[in-house]
């Protein structure tokens, strides 16, 4: 017991200095930010002052007009604050789960969205919305066609030599097409009064439904993978190595990787029957993540949670105050996303040799 | 004296999926401490599986590897870890680690996955980075090395190791002259510290340079094995390589020339 105690402070003493940087800082920073600006901003704008007022009523420090703290009770507990918290988990879980790829396949270049993963889960669930329109189906479904598009992504890039870079890639891209294709048969069979129209609008990526009562159905598992991938730095590190000196390291390498390739496909696949589809997140948050606090997994894995999550809360802010009507979330990262990956890019081409 | 450190014993070896194909064929050898064995072939004569089969990497078909008198197999991952250590070709890397957290990996087998790394861990890293001469390369990324300076950061790794054995795939590949003689010298003077080095090379006169044993291999089976300059001669080479005395310039750094036939 004193044993595990020591190791256990050990490792927290051998881990806090790192995440003292002014670079954690910085994302810490930026994090709280974006989780006030995504609390004001909306159809019905607030202050901070307002926040600030309605939660010390919440937890009974202050007094509150009875009209004003209901109105502020729907708008922010029940709609803006399990808004947030879906963004916030989204983000994290496709962007940890793209560092976990990138660390797994030794390969910059892959994603969740890259890897056909998203593609995948998106075929899996809307067959499981019109076939078995219950939550844990659409679940399940989501989880299953995305292990599937792994399996298919990988075959391709082994068929054709050693799962390089641009195999992995190109079987990605064959995978993401293919089930594109499986998915427009689903919608071709569709009822197109009820279930297409679901199935269109739940794809373009919305969190406009998000509610408590799905996150409490999703959140477990997916913040569950997030911390099990989160603990797994060291061993992602050694991974990037390469087969054989993984192996001289003492590392099982297959029985690892199979684990980790669950992990982070569990994550991302279940982000898609939450939100639908969420493009770019996967790929920018884990560079932009490395830019900040440099390439070892222990501390990029937290790091790219953190800012896949402030992206998709800022992505949420832009949804919500564009436009009169709200914009599909999805879209929103797709066309941020594009912009900020040709920053990045430049980086990549310099630090990556890719 | 030279203890044995491991033993190949007729090792056959042929993937599962292929079994018509014999890769390896009645291979026997063994290794002492602070020797050097030079693993020499034509390219796909099967140098890089035996490398493998050495790590307990692959199932061999038939015969057995020894390390420290028991079967590889039967030693668990970590323990392979802590006594063999493994220094890939430099190449490509894809994350810009810096050299230092390149090096400390290489403690893994002795803190774990989960542990934090502790003064001895700091101590061997740094001991090793000074023994190759890359200290002042601690801060780079590894990405910005050149072919030699990788090499010698990746060896860094396998001595921060603290193992026995170093298996080596091809060190000098891609190396200029000066450095490929640089790390030659460097692993004579590690085998006379007591290291046990396996390495493979492409080049006669590399493993000619070098204290301890050859190891020729042809199609799969050991052609000749002993001292390099009384293995290493026209007629080996010719079988090896098809290659013809009058193609290539002589050897040097032969102590015997005449001898041998060259």
């Amino acid at each position: 017991m004193t044993d595990w105690l020591l190791k256990a402070s050990g490792r927290l003493s051998y881990h806090w200095p790192d995440y003292l940087s002014g670079r954690w800082m910085l994302l810490v920073g930026l994090l709280s930010a974006a989780i006030l600006l995504s609390l004001v901003s909306g159809r019905y704008a607030l202050e901070i002052q307002d926040i600030v007022q309605f939660f010390m009523a919440h937890i009974g420090w202050q007094t509150m007009d009875s009209n004003r703290y209901e109105l502020l009770e729907t708008l922010l507990m029940e709609i803006r604050l399990p808004r947030l918290l879906t963004a916030a988990l989204v983000g994290a879980a496709l962007a940890v789960s793209g560092s976990t790829y990138q660390a797994v396949f030794i390969n910059p270049l892959v994603s969740p969205g890259l890897l056909g993963v998203l593609a995948g889960s998106s075929f899996g669930a809307a067959l499981m919305m019109v076939l078995a329109p219950a939550w844990w189906m659409v679940q399940l479904g989501a989880i299953a066609g995305g292990l599937l598009a792994v399996v298919v992504a990988l075959g391709i890039g082994r068929m054709f030599g050693n799962a390089s870079t641009i195999m992995l890639v190109l079987g990605g891209i064959f995978t993401g097409a293919l089930f594109a294709g499986l998915l427009a048969l689903v919608k071709y069979a569709a009822d197109p009064y009820e279930q297409l129209p679901a199935i269109i609008y739940w794809l373009m990526g919305s969190l406009g439904l998000a509610n408590m009562d799905d996150l409490a159905l999703y959140a477990p598992l997916m913040l569950a993978a997030i911390i099990g991938l989160t603990l797994q730095g060291r061993v992602l590190d050694i991974l990037t190595l390469g087969d054989d000196s993984a192996t001289a390291l003492g590392l099982s390498v297959s029985r690892v990787r199979l684990m980790l390739i669950l992990l982070a496909t569990l994550a991302s696949a279940l982000t898609v029957s939450l939100v639908g589809m969420i493009g770019w997140v996967g790929l920018l948050a884990p560079h932009i993540a490395r830019l900040l606090v440099g390439p070892l997994n222990r501390q990029l894995i937290p790091a790219s949670a953190l800012v896949g999550a402030i992206f998709m809360l800022f992505a949420d802010v832009l949804a919500r105050s564009l436009m009169a009507a709200e914009l599909p979330i999805g879209v929103v990262t797709e066309l941020i996303g594009l912009p900020v990956f040709l920053l990045v890019l430049r980086n990549v081409r310099k630090g990556w040799n890719t | 004296m030279n203890d044995i450190v491991m033993t190949v014993s007729h090792l056959t070896f042929r993937y599962p999926h292929q079994p018509q194909q014999t890769i390896l064929n009645d291979i026997s050898f063994h290794i002492g401490t602070g020797e050097v064995v030079s693993l020499l072939g034509a390219n796909g004569c099967g140098k890089s599986t035996l490398l493998k089969l050495l790590q307990g990497l692959l199932q061999p078909t038939q015969g057995d590897v020894y390390l420290l008198g028991k079967r590889v197999q039967e030693w668990t991952r970590r323990d392979i870890s802590r006594l063999i250590a493994y220094v890939p070709q430099a190449g490509q890397l894809p994350f810009p680690y810096r050299v230092r957290d390149l090096v400390a990996m290489g403690r893994i087998p002795h803190h774990g996955f989960y542990h934090q790394p502790g003064k001895d861990d700091d101590a061997a890293i740094d001991e090793a980075m000074q023994r190759l001469g890359i200290s002042d390369l601690a801060n780079k990324t590894c990405t910005e090395l050149s072919g030699g300076q990788q090499q010698l950061c990746f060896l860094a790794r396998a001595l921060a190791q603290q193992t026995t054995v170093i298996l080596m795939d091809e060190p000098v590949n891609g190396l200029d002259f000066g450095n490929q003689w640089r790390l030659l010298s460097l692993l004579k003077d590690l085998a006379a510290d007591g290291y046990s080095i396996i390495k493979t090379t492409h080049y006669p006169d590399h493993a000619l340079g070098l204290p301890g044993r050859a190891v020729l291999l042809h199609q799969g089976k050991i052609l000749q094995q002993g001292p390099p300059p009384e293995v290493i001669n026209p007629a080996s080479i010719r079988t090896l390589y098809q290659l013809d005395e009058s193609s290539y310039p002589a050897l040097r750094y032969h102590p015997n020339k005449n001898e041998a036939g060259f």
